[in-house]
């Protein structure tokens, strides 16, 4: 058994993290995230069926097989900005035994006609040559957007050059998974979400009271601290997402930095800094969920936005 | 200096994408890198104004229509995103003589024409409105919004055959636009036919259901699938085709002859109205504040 994680853990470590630079205008390496799902908090639901459909096809591929289940797939997480789409994503990628690729389709751009769909297509290409590979495209309405929309010739080839990749992923059929990640799925284009392409919708929502007071804990870690008393902020902040907890954080560490610099010692960060931090800030997830709720009630054709539905009733958001 | 035209090249593409994303602050800031390489290039500002405007930062939009005007007193773009803003600011006063310059800088820019009509199509001067349409529609006959507001001109004219021609020709040409929709209900509307009006206002809200305008005109459409309430609409569709001395003189006669019938109308009418809106509000939201 210890022979057999040795052996896993050796695997894992030569397993590579693929992005584009922009900047190089090529794909380069990174290490491998060290985020694993215990380091998200909550999100049970999303973890599983992540688990489910990608994880274990690959640690279990014959069980799969069993049931007529092949390895790969595509899943599209949505949701307001700053509650952990992204860090999810990385999570998997420390969680998972295939190489990452983290695509930024802003830096995949390019001005020459043409070369964002050779750019695009070489990711693909990169990711079928480094099997099993999960591919990662964070903010799919960037590239995936209407073509209905789209007045220039070209910007709807780009979308038509992702339709052809992931249809690509089917006809070879294996090991290669999709997760895309967006904050306005109803921009995309609805050829996107047919079956075998993004046609799995998760909502990621903003962190309940617990995830927050555990968000708060770890942004914290390591800095000089007073006697605090995360649940009360936890629950005085409400809909925040982990990016509005964050600031929160940089906030309070500011008032104790000011007053360091009056009284010359290490101040630490007190229950009022993060209660004031916290009064000073509202919700970033408000306007999403404004915007949501408008989709899912009057342009919500395929019902697809229900739960966002249930989820704003459940949490007496109007 | 190739090199310099790249980069410049670029980053105007990247704000023009980022600006089609939705992506303000990016090319907010993109549009500020622009300047800071390129201080004297009027574009850069103008782009920059384009960028505010487009976040609905008026202010700000016009400082910067005033930097790039600065540089290059003919620069079209400045001028176009001033007279829009000043449109949607609803500065009348500022607008006209902003328009007469832009129209002077760029006389075959057929959105100029468009603004003039949509004024005075609110003013109420329908054919002056038909007038400069006619001058954007030379321009550019093929643009569907311009022919949805020809449709509700000619519908507030009482040519609702025309009204009813042009719809068509304008749905033909674009069927993926809030505005045309919005343009072509209030013409259904006008015309009396709600079940149409019903149709293009939940296209136009299944496209941009966070336009508040077009929210609010899809809710009171739908009060008119009651037939109680197209009943008591029904006076308010023969009064419009009234000229004001007319209405004036039957409001008199009405008083006269009919007062205590007319007491029991307007009652009816108010209750209608409010049972219907929270019929629809039901239907739409549930038992439930918006």
């Amino acid at each position: 058994m210890s022979d057999r994680n040795d052996l896993d853990q050796h695997r894992r470590n030569k397993l590579k993290v693929i992005r584009f630079d922009k900047d190089d205008n090529k794909l380069v390496e990174t290490d491998k995230p060290k985020e694993t799902f215990a380091d998200v908090g909550g999100l049970e639901e999303v973890k599983k069926k992540i688990r489910l459909n990608f994880i274990l096809p690959l640690q279990q591929p014959e069980v799969f097989a069993a049931y007529g289940r092949e390895a790969g797939g595509s899943l599209l997480l949505y949701g307001p900005p700053g509650c952990g789409k992204t860090f999810l994503a990385r999570a998997v990628a420390g969680e998972i035994n295939a190489n990452f690729m983290h695509i930024e389709l802003q830096a995949i751009l390019s001005m020459y006609v043409g070369e964002s769909e050779h750019n695009l297509h070489d990711i693909f290409e990169k990711a079928r040559e480094n099997k099993p590979c999960v591919i990662f495209i964070d903010e799919l309405d960037a590239l995936g957007g209407n073509r209905n929309q789209m007045r220039q010739h070209h910007e709807r080839m780009l979308v038509n050059q992702l339709l052809l990749e992931l249809d690509g992923l089917q006809s070879f059929n294996d090991q290669v998974f999709v997760i895309a990640a967006t904050n306005t799925p109803w921009y995309l284009d609805s050829a996107l979400r047919r079956p075998g392409r993004f046609n799995h919708l998760i909502f990621v929502p903003p962190p309940e009271e617990a995830e927050r007071e555990t968000i708060l804990g770890l942004k914290l870690a390591g800095k000089p601290m007073g006697k605090l008393e995360l649940e009360r902020i936890a629950k005085d902040t409400r809909m925040f997402s982990g990016a509005d907890l964050e600031q929160i954080v940089r906030d309070s560490v500011e008032s104790a930095l000011e007053r360091m610099l009056k009284s010359g010692n290490i101040e630490p960060i007190t229950q009022d800094d993060l209660k004031k931090a916290a009064k000073n800030r509202k919700a970033t997830t408000l306007d999403w969920f404004a915007t949501a709720k408008n989709y899912a009630t009057f342009s919500d054709v395929n019902q697809d936005y229900q739960n966002v539905l249930e989820y704003m009733k459940a949490h007496g958001l109007r | 200096m190739s090199i310099q035209l790249d980069t410049y090249s670029t980053r105007y593409e990247r704000i023009q994408h980022l600006l089609k994303w939705k992506k303000y602050k990016e090319a907010s800031e993109e549009a500020m890198a622009l300047i800071r390489e390129e201080p004297e290039d009027a574009d850069a500002y103008s782009m920059l104004a384009q960028v505010f405007w487009k976040m609905d930062k008026y202010e700000e939009a016009h400082h910067w229509c005033g930097e790039a005007l600065r540089r290059d007193p003919e620069n079209q773009l400045a001028w176009f995103v001033k007279c829009i803003s000043y449109y949607e600011q609803k500065k009348w006063n500022e607008l006209k003589p902003a328009l007469a310059e832009a129209m002077r800088v760029d006389p075959y820019e057929p959105f100029y024409y468009y603004l003039q009509a949509d004024i005075l199509n609110q003013k109420g001067r329908y054919q002056e409105a038909k007038e400069q349409l006619l001058q954007a529609l030379e321009l550019n006959p093929e643009d569907a919004g311009y022919l949805a507001l020809m449709s509700y001109i000619e519908a507030q004219m009482g040519h609702f055959r025309v009204s009813k021609e042009l719809e068509e020709q304008a749905l033909r040409l674009e069927s993926e636009s809030d505005n045309v929709f919005l343009y072509l209900a209030w013409a259904a509307s006008r015309r009396g036919d709600y079940d149409q009006e019903i149709i293009l206002l939940g296209n136009a809200i299944r496209l941009a259901p966070d336009e508040k305008q077009i929210r609010d005109e899809y809710l009171e459409a739908l009060q008119k699938n009651y037939k109680l309430y197209r009943i008591v609409l029904s006076p308010v569709k023969l009064i419009r085709q009234l000229k004001p001395w007319q209405i004036l003189v039957s409001w008199m006669l009405a008083v006269i002859l009919f007062k205590p019938l007319l007491i029991v109308f307007i009652i009816l009418y108010i209750a209608t109205h409010w049972l219907t809106k929270l019929l629809v509000h039901v239907k739409i939201f549930g038992w439930r504040l918006k």
